[in-house]
């Protein structure tokens, strides 16, 4: 797995959107936490959730708005699939966010969402080889 | 002069009547009312010596939604003047009018103008105003207005007239007047012109008093128009550039940020010779078209990191240099941090501080830097690169040589791994940002294009995959952020283009367009081919994530964040909306195999001269 990339223009400056400057530092957590994945992702976490109770929980909690509606990743938010994170790292990330993104408490994504939606993330197809 | 004039004005009738124009009315007269009738009739007017004005400094389209405050200046473009160089440019809103002369003024480096009423139509216009003044655009406005309340008419011109027309924008335009002569007009006319242009550049506004434009003018009667130069831009001081040259040649590491700096050929061409010079690291932060996207050098998609290792880093026309080498999280906590590593030494050229304001905040926060260089970037960058070159030893050029490989290198890398994150999702529907990117690469790459819209919205991806390398292919973004600016600049900017022939295409915003779509029909109107392809996500998606990010924090939950932030229920149908204005439409396309073949039959209608849209239905960003 290749980690996300910030966006070429305003990861350097703050000023327009400041949602912008959220997404540098979102793309930070990212690549540390994607490049972990690589390593440590397992086939067997996703049996833990459920791949389209997790697709409409990522859509009804608001995940695919900054990171796409197929954990693709965005200027917003980074890849979060195929190969996730492992997931109690995935949880922290949630949980208690180290970047910009919103904090995900229980009381709003429970950790049987929690689970789904990593369920969904994993199960994203690998990518589409653009031609030379 | 003003013997020559037949004069409607209120001073007239003090010269006629002497001291009786301030004596008691006679009995049986009602005050103010007035017996002799005036004589409108003319050949001549006071507006024919303003459009000679207008002509003489070059304007080349007048954008204009119409207003009787300046009918007798409408009236003499059109017809004194020909309609031509000025020709007037049918706009639907004063927002268009401003916007679309700030995307021509992008493309074209010389302004347009913009004829607007100077209290209902410059208060329209007032945000993209604001715009330019921010992306220090040079807009020449005109607005009129009647000052003379005896030469009013009962109504609606009361309610249209104001004692100071400019004071609305005066906080963010560059200047303004009220001449009061038409002596007074051409020599202002003039001023504002050669002020707008000298960097740092911004709008500047005109008030034309509808008495001087309707003023019945003899047959031989002329006005004297000064002489207008070209002014030279300012340079950084020159003991300033060689200690600047001393600092970058002895760099391991120097970064080079460029935001708004390269505004032609040259300044692209500066900045090339300068990062080669030096094998340096160009972060663009895409303000104006600064750097070629796939030159070695350019390591824009890793900015921070680039600065964060930096030893010297020197910023050229930033709009905000203590947010380039700070960050400021707004999450859990409210904190702030400085990414540059200790030691590392910070130098800016820019015309900031040559024209601040103080009540708008567009100056952003104060950057400690190391030295401060008050002139234009791409002016000084002549001389720096001279000076770098003299100063360049052998030994130091082998260590560039070296330095260049390894950024070569770490560029490649950026793009490759560019091009396979935006293979994720690639059959996804809606349809991602970066096959929407991709599939009008593929259609326009052989042509000679240009990209007018700014690329936040859709993540960037042109910047990190499509080759831009010439100075018109793209032109930055609003400058303030007030929505609304896209497509009435891309149509600006289209028809700045058109006469080069160039493709112009824009990746238009669903949310943006909604503002004044009335600007589509201009572009119909007046023919300017433009390829629209909406990214139509459905929502004033920025917004949105804020909601998100509040929600959140409250421990809410996001379930109502869609509430005011979406663009759905009904799904605005654009083909339709684009074809009920005149121009050519397809979509709404939510299928990605679907694009390439409707971006084809698009561009056929492009090439022949007209604009053309295809709505995308589009993930968020």
């Amino acid at each position: 797995m290749r980690q996300m990339q910030p966006r070429n223009h305003e990861a350097t400056k703050n000023t327009r959107y400041k949602t912008c400057s959220s997404c540098f530092r979102v793309f930070v957590v990212a690549f540390v936490l994607v490049a972990h994945s690589q390593r440590d992702a397992g086939a067997g976490q996703t049996d833990r959730g459920d791949i389209e109770r997790g697709r409409q929980t990522f859509v009804r909690v608001g995940c695919y708005q900054c990171h796409g509606r197929e954990a693709q990743g965005a200027s917003t938010g980074p890849r979060l699939g195929p190969n996730p994170l492992p997931l109690a790292a995935f949880s922290r990330a949630v949980r208690t966010p180290r970047s910009e993104m919103p904090p995900y408490s229980t009381k709003i994504l429970s950790d049987a969402d929690l689970a789904d939606v990593y369920a969904f993330v994993a199960s994203r197809a690998r990518p589409h080889q653009l031609p030379k | 002069m003003t013997s020559d004039m037949d004069r409607r004005s209120f001073l007239k009738h003090t010269a006629a009547a002497g001291g009786a124009a301030f004596a008691a009315p006679a009995a049986g007269q009602a005050p103010n009312q007035q017996t002799e009738n005036e004589t409108l009739t003319t050949d001549r007017c006071g507006a024919d010596c303003m459009v000679d004005a207008i002509k003489l400094i070059g304007l080349e389209y007048i954008c204009a939604n119409p207003g009787s405050s300046f009918r007798a200046l409408h009236e003499s473009i059109v017809n004194y003047g020909g309609n031509a160089k000025p020709e007037l440019i049918t706009c639907c809103h004063e927002e268009s009018s401003v916007a679309m002369a700030h995307g021509f003024a992008k493309i074209d480096g010389r302004p347009i103008g913009v004829l607007a009423h100077g209290t209902v139509g410059l208060q329209h216009a007032a945000m993209a105003v604001y715009n330019a003044y921010c992306d220090r655009v040079p807009v020449y406005i005109i607005v009129g207005n009647t000052l003379d309340a005896t030469e009013r008419r009962p109504g609606v011109e009361w309610t249209h007239s104001v004692q100071d027309a400019a004071s609305l924008v005066r906080d963010f335009s560059k200047w303004d007047d009220t001449p009061i002569s038409l002596e007074h007009f051409a020599e202002s006319a003039v001023r504002a012109y050669q002020l707008a242009v000298t960097p740092p550049m911004g709008p500047v506004l005109l008030v034309a008093d509808s008495e001087l434009q309707e003023r019945p003018l003899s047959a031989g009667f002329k006005v004297r128009i000064p002489k207008a130069s070209q002014p030279a831009a300012p340079q950084g001081d020159v003991a300033a550039i060689a200690e600047l040259a001393k600092l970058l040649v002895g760099a391991e590491n120097p970064v080079i940020v460029a935001d708004r700096a390269a505004r032609t050929p040259a300044g692209l061409a500066s900045l090339i010779e300068l990062a080669e010079t030096l094998q340096a690291a160009i972060v663009d932060q895409g303000g104006r078209m600064n750097f070629p996207s796939r030159h070695p050098l350019n390591h824009s998609g890793q900015g921070r990191a680039a600065i964060g290792a930096a030893d010297v880093v020197l910023g050229l026309e930033l709009t905000d240099f203590w947010g380039t080498v700070n960050t400021f999280r707004d999450q859990l906590h409210r904190s702030s941090r400085s990414i540059l590593k200790p030691g590392a030494k910070t130098i800016a050229i820019s015309t900031r501080d040559l024209a601040v304001k103080a009540n708008y905040q567009d100056f952003q926060r104060f950057p400690e830097l190391d030295l401060s260089i008050a002139g234009d970037a791409e002016a000084t960058l002549p001389s720096l690169v001279d000076s770098v070159k003299r100063l360049a030893t052998a030994d130091r050029r082998r260590v560039f040589t070296e330095r260049g490989k390894k950024l070569a290198e770490a560029s490649q890398n950026a793009y490759d791994r560019a091009r396979l994150d935006a293979g994720y999702a690639w059959d996804a529907s809606p349809v991602t940002t970066a096959r929407l990117s991709m599939e009008l690469w593929e259609a326009i790459r052989r042509d000679d294009w240009s990209l007018v819209s700014y690329l936040n919205p859709i993540s960037g991806w042109p910047m990190r995959l499509w080759t831009f390398d010439r100075h018109y292919q793209f032109i930055g973004g609003s400058g303030g952020a007030g929505i609304g600016y896209t497509a009435p600049a891309s149509v600006g900017a289209a028809l700045a283009n058109r006469k080069h022939g160039r493709l112009t295409v824009t990746i238009q915003p669903d949310g943006d367009l909604m503002y004044a779509p009335g600007i589509l029909w201009t572009a119909a109107h007046h023919h300017i081919p433009l390829l629209m392809v909406m990214h139509n996500n459905r929502a004033y998606h920025q917004e949105l994530m804020h909601l998100q990010r509040m929600a959140n924090r409250h421990n809410r939950g996001v379930d109502r964040a869609h509430v005011g932030t979406t663009i759905t229920d009904p799904n605005i149908d654009y083909a339709k909306m684009a074809q009920g204005l005149g121009v050519y439409a397809e979509g709404p396309i939510e299928k990605p195999t679907d694009l390439a073949p409707a971006l084809t039959r698009a561009l056929a209608v492009v090439k022949k001269g007209e604009p053309a849209l295809v709505d995308v239905v589009t993930q968020p960003r």
